[in-house]
């Protein structure tokens, strides 16, 4: 081991490191001034390449401008054309085509019934499951039996309006209470008393909605 | 510890450099960078929206064409639709122009025309804002006698000329003095045009056409 005395005064330390303090400071110096400049230049080079690629994207967006304006246009166009033509349609989706109706029972009657009045009614409803509107329709048929079986003849009216000629539109066919009875009638108030039987139908068709 | 008097020289000339450079780079900042950083946020702002809006505009013109299709079909059918079968008054009264249309169906089918009875105008029960044609329900009554055979051959009729008009109710009456002879009972809704309520400015959409550029 070795010793020896420190003999320097306090102005003639110098410090012990080997790096001149003069060079770091220098070089520090350059190299923060180059990564600045540097950081200057990319923010800079980027400003411009987003500054041509906005003006690219405004002529582009100007280009198609008219296009899309005219979309537009075209859209709402066919918004009003479609709410018009769904308003239009509720006309004829709702109609339930009674001179077809009135064909059909013609030929679906059997000929030993002989009708007294013939009512065919329309109600409006709403749809069970949401609040669009219905338009619905009910037949109420009178009329009179002259047949051996009057039964059968009103159960062979009832089976009509329920096959599948019908059945597409109605929903339910029915005789209220007292709608199936015989009366004595006499054509003349000293003729010959005779049995005449009457019956009463309802039938319910299908609620047609109008949207 | 006293630091020597070169040393001391150093240090405060290295303070020195580093204040001036730390307030060259602080001023470099504020002047220079912060707001080229803000122009360029704004700029990557203005490209973002503008290349959304591009993008939004070139999804949505794939269809333009299909668009465009469907507003000439619709615009075509409806045109035909409410040229044809929406009645429109003549001289001001919607019934002179249902019995110019009426009467000879009827008389084809060999029904005759008792009465007519105006039963009012009423709004269509469908949810439609937007539709850019307004219109109503005329409802009308018509009283008539005839034959079954000719109720059934006039409702056909009517309903085959006019695919809209909408036959709400019926009723045949058998008459005990002339069997052949029914008393009838007929109502109908025409479409008709209604008039626009006033949408408040700024609801109003865009009035559809102009030119295709």
């Amino acid at each position: 081991m070795t010793y020896h005395v420190d003999l320097l005064l306090d102005d003639e330390r110098r410090i012990a490191s080997p790096v001149n303090m003069r060079l770091v400071l220098r070089v520090g110096g350059v190299v923060v001034a180059g990564i600045s400049l540097l950081f200057i230049v990319t923010l800079f080079a980027k400003g411009r390449d987003a500054k041509f690629q906005s003006e690219a994207a405004q002529a582009q967006w100007a280009r198609l401008e008219p296009q899309f304006k005219y979309l537009m246009e075209l859209r709402t166009a066919r918004t009003e054309l479609r709410a018009s033509s769904l308003l239009m349609e509720s006309f004829r989706r709702t109609r339930l085509p009674l001179g077809d109706e009135l064909a059909a029972l013609q030929a679906g009657i059997p000929a030993d019934i002989q009708l007294q009045s013939l009512r065919i009614t329309q109600f409006a409803g709403k749809q069970k499951t949401s609040t669009i509107a219905t338009r619905s329709y009910e037949l109420h048929l009178t009329g009179k039996l002259t047949g051996d079986d009057p039964k059968e003849s009103v159960d062979s009216l009832i089976a009509c309006l329920s096959s599948p000629a019908f059945s597409n539109r109605v929903e339910a066919v029915s005789v209220p209470n007292n709608g199936f009875r015989k009366e004595t009638v006499r054509k003349t108030p000293a003729g010959e008393p005779r049995t005449v039987w009457f019956f009463e139908l309802n039938c319910r068709y299908r609620p047609r909605s109008f949207e | 510890m006293k630091l020597s008097t070169h040393n001391k020289q150093l240090l405060q000339r290295g303070l020195a450099m580093t204040g001036i450079v730390g307030g060259v780079l602080y001023a470099c900042f504020h002047l220079l960078v912060n707001p080229m950083r803000q122009v360029y946020g704004q700029e990557l702002r203005q490209l973002e929206t503008c290349t959304d809006k591009i993008k939004g505009a070139q999804i949505g013109l794939r269809d333009l064409a299909v668009v465009s299709n469907e507003v000439f079909r619709l615009q075509a059918e409806l045109g035909v639709a409410t040229n044809r079968f929406v009645l429109r008054p003549v001289l001001g009264s919607t019934l002179v122009n249902v019995q110019g249309i009426v009467e000879p169906i009827a008389a084809a089918c060999g029904l005759q025309i008792d009465s007519w009875a105006e039963r009012g105008r009423t709004a269509i029960p469908v949810e439609a804002k937007d539709a850019g044609v307004v219109l109503e329900r005329y409802a009308l009554e018509i009283g008539a006698s005839g034959s079954y055979a000719a109720v059934r051959d006039f409702l056909q009729a009517l309903e085959k000329a006019n695919p809209y008009v909408c036959v709400t109710e019926v009723e045949i009456l058998g008459r005990p003095e002339n069997p052949a002879i029914h008393r009838i009972r007929i109502g109908t809704e025409w479409p008709v045009f209604g008039e626009r309520k006033e949408t408040p400015p700024g609801n109003k959409p865009a009035a559809p056409g102009g030119k295709r550029p």
